[in-house]
């Protein structure tokens, strides 16, 4: 990436009104070699920590008033919006070099697909002149003290990360190389590194693992760190970090977390827009069925798409319990609209066109159907919801939703899970899931509810019942099973069957 | 409960669910094997897919009640140990093109290519742009290019079967096939 397409990624002040890619943008250099970032400077920080933990920050008091400075009317670029409004707590996010060599960063994104986990250890391994394997990236927990820094969206998380995390990673590669000047005694002039391995003329070398607890910092320092300016590995084609747990069907997804005491748990979602479970008539019954351990209204809210839950020992008895709930409904907001009438409401609400232009027109009335899409993962999180906290692990696109929902959100590192999906509807799910803690004091729970629900405006009636899973999957398969004993045993009667059978399908093809 | 037993991944399990408990919920919910995906619960996404003697189906819509306890189960965790390998050669293609995107359907995706690689052999044939065609997992990353590259070059990668006789009576597929298959080409 040149000088000056770095500056029009991070240079809003001066940003013209073309927008993004509009050649002849102002670039000017950071004397630093800090890649054309005027105004606003960033600056490397060594964080205090028993390791080599650095970050990097904005340097100027424009900073804290990003997002009012971005003239929308001149970028009209969603992009910049959101990098403007991650810039403030960029200091916030940090790359440490542990002991063991290896160098690792908690990605505040949802990897959902996109890559970015693998973009970013390529990002850092290039600034640190590490090998790419030795970089671990996880997704971080929810940190609200990000606030838009942990927003997945926009396609804007390379736009926005891609400097602060370059940042980062060379201020711990100039504090590892100040330490690995002192142990081998030579000027940093005199240091080659390669591979995460500093080398002297002499051949003496010195590890980032056996610099990174020298290296560390006991009081947080600010430093002015030199971004390369050649790269090796941005820009060349490399395999997803997460491609080996993928093919080998290691990589966890919400839906397989195994947190203690976390049952499955399905949401019966009424028939009807914004329609509301009145009651279950056969509450009882369905309790009463195999596996099922609980049996609760969802209240249905702007946040949280209600319903009734059942939670139970598996999915497949979800699935049936589902099924079986007699539920009164009511309260839908579209009572007697159709998608033809919703249609008919929008025509008459359009306004009339001007006068056609001299020349030649072409009038043609488009009609686009909303379709939500849906991850072919089931949307899921799984949430302990006490008193006075609530724990969810779910993959959120926009963990700061769910704080918004009253709930704190933390799930593990070690086990916040991938997502599946540019669709980030899982934050609903959060939602429905502390709803149910609330409603039931039966922490914690999972719930995936698009077991072959159909999202549509048309208020027809979706659920219940939902569709029951199959049970022809080994004829599909071609896997052939004799139905009953007997007909084994059967003499020459039911051989001749088949055979016949077999002499139609050969004609007919 | 009725007790249910098979052999998954080259072990033998026993599960104590009932019937009509589809496969899928037997495998992620009671044995915690979570390789096979749950996306529709239809038999129409095929992200459960799995093998049972060596083809591709449906976990989600075989009750465990029509499993017998010869039948041989193999998820995405069993398949490199059905070459003796670290990988199937069809991950190591997988990787090589580098498939994945979200991953959620992968798993799904390299069972059917091995099944779809193995019938086609049983056919004595390759696998053709049809079969590619015939394919029905779905994808919403729409990695549908690379699969089908991947597909083609883990056939290329996978061993040929040794043509010696089976050791027990539990492999009866892919003989009866070429069986049928062979009177026609003279």
């Amino acid at each position: 990436m040149s000088a000056n397409e770095e500056t029009q990624m991070t240079d809003l002040e001066h940003r013209r009104p073309g927008g993004a890619g509009e050649p002849g943008a102002e670039s000017p250099v950071d004397p630093d070699g800090a890649t054309g970032i005027t105004r606003r400077r960033l600056m490397g920080y060594l964080l205090a920590a028993p390791t080599l933990v650095a970050a990097a920050r904005w340097d100027t008091e424009e900073a804290t008033a990003a997002v009012p400075t971005v003239q929308l009317t001149n970028t009209l670029d969603l992009s910049d919006v959101l990098t403007a409004a991650a810039l403030p707590t960029a200091s916030l996010i940090s790359v440490t070099v542990n002991p063991d060599g290896t160098v690792s960063f908690a990605l505040p994104r949802a990897e959902v697909g996109q890559g970015i986990t693998t973009a970013v250890a390529m990002t850092i391994a290039d600034e640190m002149d590490v090998p790419l394997d030795k970089v671990k990236i996880t997704l971080a927990d929810a940190r609200p003290e990000l606030l838009f820094n942990q927003f997945t969206g926009g396609s804007n998380t390379m736009h926005s990360i891609f400097t602060p995390v370059r940042m980062a990673a060379a201020t711990a590669r100039g504090q590892l190389m100040r330490a690995a000047a002192d142990e081998l005694s030579v000027s940093t002039w005199d240091l080659r590194l390669r591979e995460g391995v500093f080398s002297t003329a002499d051949g003496r070398t010195a590890t980032f693992g056996s610099l990174a607890e020298k290296a560390a910092v006991s009081r947080t320092v600010a430093v002015t760190p030199r971004l390369k300016t050649q790269h090796s590995i941005v820009g060349t084609d490399q395999r997803r970090i997460d491609a080996q747990d993928i093919v080998t069907g290691r990589k966890i997804f919400a839906m397989d977390l195994d947190v203690a005491g976390a049952l499955p748990t399905m949401v019966c979602r009424p028939p009807t827009i914004n329609g509301r479970a009145l009651g279950v008539d056969n509450a009882a019954e369905v309790l009463a069925m195999p596996g099922i351990t609980d049996v609760a209204i969802i209240p249905h809210s702007q946040q949280v798409p209600g319903g009734v839950a059942v939670r139970g020992k598996t999915f497949g008895q979800c699935v049936e319990a589902v099924r079986a709930l007699k539920v009164r409904w009511g309260g839908s907001s579209v009572s007697g609209k159709s998608d033809a009438s919703v249609l008919a409401d929008l025509r008459k609400a359009q306004l009339p066109f001007t006068p056609p232009l001299p020349g030649k027109t072409i009038d043609e009335t488009f009609t686009f159907h909303f379709r939500p899409g849906d991850p072919l993962e089931t949307n899921c999180a799984v949430a302990d919801v006490r008193k006075d906290r609530a724990e969810i692990w779910s993959c959120l696109k926009s963990p700061i939703l769910a704080k918004q929902l009253e709930v704190i959100v933390m799930p593990p590192t070690t086990d916040t899970p991938g997502g599946a999906g540019e669709f980030g509807v899982a934050a609903s799910m959060a939602a429905v899931a502390c709803a149910y803690g609330r409603a039931t004091g039966r922490p914690p729970t999972s719930f995936p509810i698009n077991h072959g629900g159909e999202l549509g405006f048309e208020p027809f009636a979706t659920v219940p019942p939902i569709p029951a899973s199959p049970v022809d999957g080994l004829a599909k398969a071609g896997v052939k099973r004799p139905k009953k004993k007997r007909a084994r045993k059967a003499p020459s009667k039911k051989k001749k069957a088949p055979s016949r059978r077999r002499a139609q399908a050969k004609t007919a093809d | 409960l009725p007790v249910h037993t098979f052999i998954l991944n080259g072990k033998r399990v026993s599960v104590d669910v009932a019937d009509d408990e589809r496969v899928l919920w037997v495998l992620r919910d009671v044995l915690g094997v979570n390789g096979p995906k749950y996306g529709c619960g239809l038999g129409v996404c095929q992200a459960c897919t799995s093998h049972i003697n060596g083809k591709a189906f449906n976990p989600c819509s075989v009750p465990i009640s029509s499993i017998r306890s010869s039948d041989r189960i193999t998820t995405i965790e069993g398949l490199p140990a059905t070459v003796g390998k670290p990988l199937h050669p069809m991950q190591e293609a997988w990787l090589e093109l580098d498939v994945a995107q979200c991953g959620f359907c992968q798993p799904g995706q390299i069972m059917s290519a091995v099944a779809l690689v193995e019938e086609a052999r049983a056919k004595r044939r390759k696998v053709s742009d049809a079969d590619l065609d015939a394919l029905r997992n779905v994808c919403r990353c729409g990695t549908y290019p690379r699969v089908r590259e991947a597909i083609k070059a883990g056939e290329a990668r996978m061993p040929k079967a040794k043509r010696k006789p089976a050791k027990p009576k539990a492999k009866p597929k892919p003989k009866p096939k070429p069986k049928a298959a062979a009177p026609k080409r003279p």
